[in-house]
């Protein structure tokens, strides 16, 4: 088997290995660190600290499958070091959040996890797309919320959970039926 | 079946990423010039709270959440301790406490 050191090829080679690898990976990297419970500049930071960690190894050897694991295991350590030198827990167990993104990703990449979540979208009524997109797009919190739609906190609280609900519902139903 | 919890984490990372613009970047141009540049982790490392050592086997308990470790250690750590003593003074009463 073929092993290359990415530094020895890096200035020469017009498709470099370690190119090929941070193109082929860095989405599903990053995405990864998200789940593991990074912000998104966080998750930025992470994903380049997990190829540069990498560069020296010739993780390509692994094949696709091995490549992808073995970027998981060293972004999960960055991540670990990166809440240890922070001094906090993680916002979500470990399990749970490797739990989610394995769920999330199934066989494709979470192709099919992203294309259930847009129909399911389009099936919610418009007000609770609206409480979603004031929720996620506009990050106003519960109380202001209530206020743009003109209901109560309580009732707020009830059409986000109601809504989450229905889009759990129909995203499984939906990934159990492909 | 993966647990209500974890399919709640997902959906509402993905649904920031949906609707809230989190989307994943093109960090391509940046890896590669960190990489060139032989960049060190990004942040660099502040003096430690407490020995390296210490904070480690805290973290091992508090951040990866090994709990099992723990009796492992008191046992290790009693265990180092009647070596320690058995040949002092407090040893004629170890037998007592058995």
């Amino acid at each position: 088997m073929e092993v290359v050191s990415f530094h020895a090829s890096m200035p020469t080679d017009p498709e470099p290995p370690f190119a090929r690898l941070v193109r082929g990976h860095q989405v599903a990297v990053w995405r990864y660190l998200r789940f593991l419970g990074c912000a998104p500049a966080e998750a930025d930071d992470l994903t380049q600290e997990t190829f540069v960690r990498v560069l020296d190894k010739s993780v390509q050897r692994f094949g696709d499958d091995g490549a992808r694991a073995y970027l998981r295991r060293v972004a999960k350590n960055a991540f670990l070091k990166h809440v240890e030198r922070k001094g906090r827990a993680p916002e979500i167990e470990l399990d749970a959040a490797e739990a989610a993104f394995e769920w999330y990703r199934r066989d494709d990449d979470g192709e099919s996890t992203r294309a259930a979540l847009d129909a399911c979208l389009e099936e919610l009524s418009a007000e609770a797309r609206l409480a979603l997109s004031l929720r996620f797009a506009e990050q106003l919190d519960r109380r202001s919320i209530a206020a743009r739609l003109g209901i109560g906190e309580h009732g707020a609280k009830s059409l986000l959970q109601r809504t989450y609900a229905r889009l759990r519902t129909c995203i499984e139903r939906r990934l159990s039926h492909d | 079946m993966t647990e209500r919890r974890s399919i709640d984490h997902a959906l509402r990372i993905l649904l920031e990423e949906h609707l809230g613009g989190a989307a994943p970047p093109d960090l391509t141009e940046r890896i590669q010039a960190a990489a060139r540049s032989g960049a060190e982790p990004i942040e660099p490392r502040r003096a430690p709270r407490a020995p390296a050592r210490r904070r480690r086997a805290r973290s091992l308990v508090s951040v990866r959440r090994l709990w099992w470790i723990v009796p492992l250690l008191v046992v290790l750590g009693v265990l180092g301790l009647l070596l320690f003593f058995a040949d002092s003074a407090p040893a004629l009463f170890i037998y007592t406490m058995f």
